[in-house]
């Protein structure tokens, strides 16, 4: 049996789920420019809010996913405004809003272990009744249609944004520079909400995307790093270019763990991250 | 010069609480106090559920023992410390153990993460280990004064090999494992023992526990068409490797190790149109101390390493009726012992290991796993 299709299928699905965690990350750094490790827990908040309400509360699935994506949103946007506002409003340096943010991230990691608690758990109702989808000898399911469908929505939609409204101009005027940003009259705290709120959703799209397809565990790390290799590779500040991070990363993972097994996967996408770092640090796509 | 002279008290301080700590620690080891005995268990973290109740367990045999008169007169008096089924965790218990509370033997760790770290440092402040849970078979190399009453993989994973090549009649296995002490352990024994009868491993993929997307794995598995997929992996892998396997429309069978063996996975199981058996220890538990354990706990689990930490105490406290406090004395008698606990019959070989260990297969069918015949 051939397994070339399978494994084309495999890097595409995994690579839609990398492209919408990269997309929320760059959202995020490419405006503030630090280093938000709460990301991670961002992405998880989605995930659990779409477990609680689709699965425990029994709301139907398109009102659970909009809420759930709009949690995620508010908890990035509340974080930053009680969090990462009051440490920038005392000058303080990206070095400790690194240390806040990870402090965010373990304080939401371990919130959620606490009211979900460890177990492995996964977000379709029957896993067993999904719609496939053959190409060739390859399967792939009807949700990872969609989700790679929503990846390549989320980021048409953000490129018009970014690129075509007067917020998008507003935010990549702060993402120059905020202080001339703000001399000309923008109203950089709201701007940065509303950018925090974006990315955080973006990132619950992911999270949720995971929960539908694997599953959920309240470990964030995973898919950070991924959503941070994806988007330094792709280009910081360019959504085309996380979308092709995303996809770059899928094919050297799932390269890496087909010829050599499953066990080399991350040391392929670290070896491809610290590759970029050293010899084209503003990645595929610059900004 | 302040800061000197406040730095000089604290010196001072740690100083003579150090020899105090010592010194209290060697008296509780002559003659006629209590004998201090420690345990390192998950009391938090991933495999609480399952530490605090063999805690539980711990705390009924030596409050029996106690109430019977101890041993030889003198008290046994237990300190527990958090194992978080985690290397750094459990070595830093072992360690105030060992060396604050001079204990003369551990009971534990649970994970076999949790004793490949102390035990090296007991066996050579010689300290007696008997752990009641820990599988993994590099351990059996540990030392002189290691024990277990749980039996090692090295026979699971024989027993599955064996019981693939003879009964299931499997000639080509695919093995997708978890990378751990445990995984690559049991995978280890596996494929040598299926490769001895002439088996073929027609491909491996090792994944990290907490990998969720097997997909890659599976799909290099398939295309290496095996009869069976042999998967000794962690429950949370195994729900997400099912799923993926059934939508990858994976047709050989897939044979788990006791990793499996979680009702949960059974039920997720149902509709998934895929034939999962798997191996396990034979747990046979005595309904009296069910009872005991249950009425302690409040709660009807019964999880592995229960049976065989109450086991544990008791195995120690006769060698000690007899051999007393002296380390080599102890590992001697310990390693005469012939046992019938509640765990079963206990005899230990010259690494500490069982030497007897019996398995079952299970089979996954409409929301439960029951034991093929």
């Amino acid at each position: 049996m051939d397994a070339v299709p399978q494994i084309v299928l495999n890097i595409v699905i995994a690579g839609g789920i990398y492209s919408l965690a990269a997309l929320g990350f760059n959202v995020l750094y490419s405006t503030t420019r630090f280093f938000d490790l709460g990301y991670g827990a961002y992405a998880l908040v989605g995930g659990y809010a779409v477990l609680c309400l689709y699965k425990w509360v029994g709301i139907n699935l398109e009102l659970s996913l909009l809420l759930g994506v709009l949690i995620a949103g508010l908890t990035g946007f509340l974080t930053e405004k009680i969090v990462y506002r009051a440490l920038r409003a005392r000058r303080a340096s990206n070095t400790v809003l690194l240390i806040a943010s990870l402090g965010v991230f373990t304080l939401g990691q371990a919130a959620l272990a606490i009211f979900f608690s460890s177990q492995f758990q996964s977000l379709s109702r029957d896993i067993a009744s999904q719609r496939l989808f053959s190409i060739e000898s390859g399967v792939i399911t009807a949700t990872q249609l969609l989700i790679l469908t929503a990846a390549f929505a989320v980021m048409g939609i953000l490129v018009v944004v970014w690129r075509y409204t007067k917020f998008g101009r507003a935010v990549r005027a702060i993402a120059d520079d905020e202080e001339v940003a703000q001399t000309v009259g923008i109203d950089s705290e709201r701007v940065i909400g509303a950018v925090y709120f974006i990315g955080a959703a973006v990132g619950g799209i992911a999270g949720i995307a995971v929960g539908f397809d694997m599953g959920l565990q309240p470990l964030g790390m995973t898919i950070l790093l991924e959503a941070v290799i994806a988007a330094v590779v792709g280009g910081i500040g360019n959504m085309y270019g996380s979308v092709l991070g995303g996809f770059l990363l899928a094919l050297v993972e799932n390269i890496g763990a087909w010829q050599f097994g499953g066990e080399w996967k991350f040391a392929f996408a670290f070896a491809v991250l610290i590759l970029f770092l050293l010899y084209r640090p503003q990645g595929i796509l610059p900004k | 010069m302040n800061k000197w002279i406040w730095a000089l008290i604290v010196i001072i301080i740690v100083g003579l609480g150090w020899w105090a700590i010592g010194f209290s620690g060697n008296s509780a080891q002559s003659g006629t106090g209590p004998i201090k005995i420690g345990s390192v268990l998950p009391l938090t973290g991933d495999a609480a559920s399952i530490g605090t109740i063999d805690r539980a367990a711990v705390e009924i045999a030596v409050a029996e023992i106690n109430a019977a008169g101890g041993v030889n007169g003198r008290q046994l008096e237990m300190i527990y410390e958090d194992g978080q089924c985690a290397s750094t965790a459990a070595s830093n218990a072992a360690n105030k153990l060992m060396n604050a509370d001079n204990v003369i033997a551990i009971i534990g760790g649970l994970c076999s993460t949790e004793t490949a770290t102390f035990a090296p440092a007991a066996m050579q402040k010689k300290v007696v280990v008997i752990s009641p849970a820990s599988s993994a078979p590099n351990l059996s190399q540990t030392g002189k004064y290691f024990f277990r009453d749980y039996p090692s993989d090295a026979f699971q994973g024989k027993f599955a090999a064996e019981y693939a090549y003879n009964t299931l009649g499997a000639r080509k296995v695919a093995v997708i494992y978890h990378i751990s002490d445990w995984g690559t352990g049991i995978k280890n024994v596996f494929e040598t023992r299926f490769k001895e009868l002439g088996g073929e491993i027609v491909s491996e993929s090792g994944e990290p526990q907490t990998a969720t997307d097997y997909r890659t794995d599976l799909t290099k598995a398939k295309a290496a068409n095996p009869d069976y997929i042999y998967t000794p992996m962690y429950p949370q892998g195994d729900t997400a490797l099912m799923k993926q396997a059934s939508e990858l429309g994976i047709k050989a069978k897939i044979l788990g190790a006791d990793g499996w063996d979680d009702p949960q996975l059974a039920k997720d199981a149902k509709n998934l149109g895929l034939d999962i058996l798997y191996t396990t220890g034979k747990t046979g538990t005595t309904d009296a101390f069910k009872q005991k354990l249950q009425q302690k706990t409040k709660s009807p689990d019964v999880p592995v390493g229960a049976p065989q930490a109450y086991d544990a105490v008791y195995i120690l406290a006769n060698a000690m009726k007899s051999a007393g406090t002296d380390p080599d004395k102890l590992a001697d008698t310990i390693r005469a012992t012939k046992y019938d606990g509640v765990s079963g019959h206990i005899e230990f070989d010259q690494n500490g290991d069982l030497t007897v260990a019996d398995y079952v297969v299970k089979r996954m069918a409409n929301g439960t796993a029951t034991v093929v015949q």
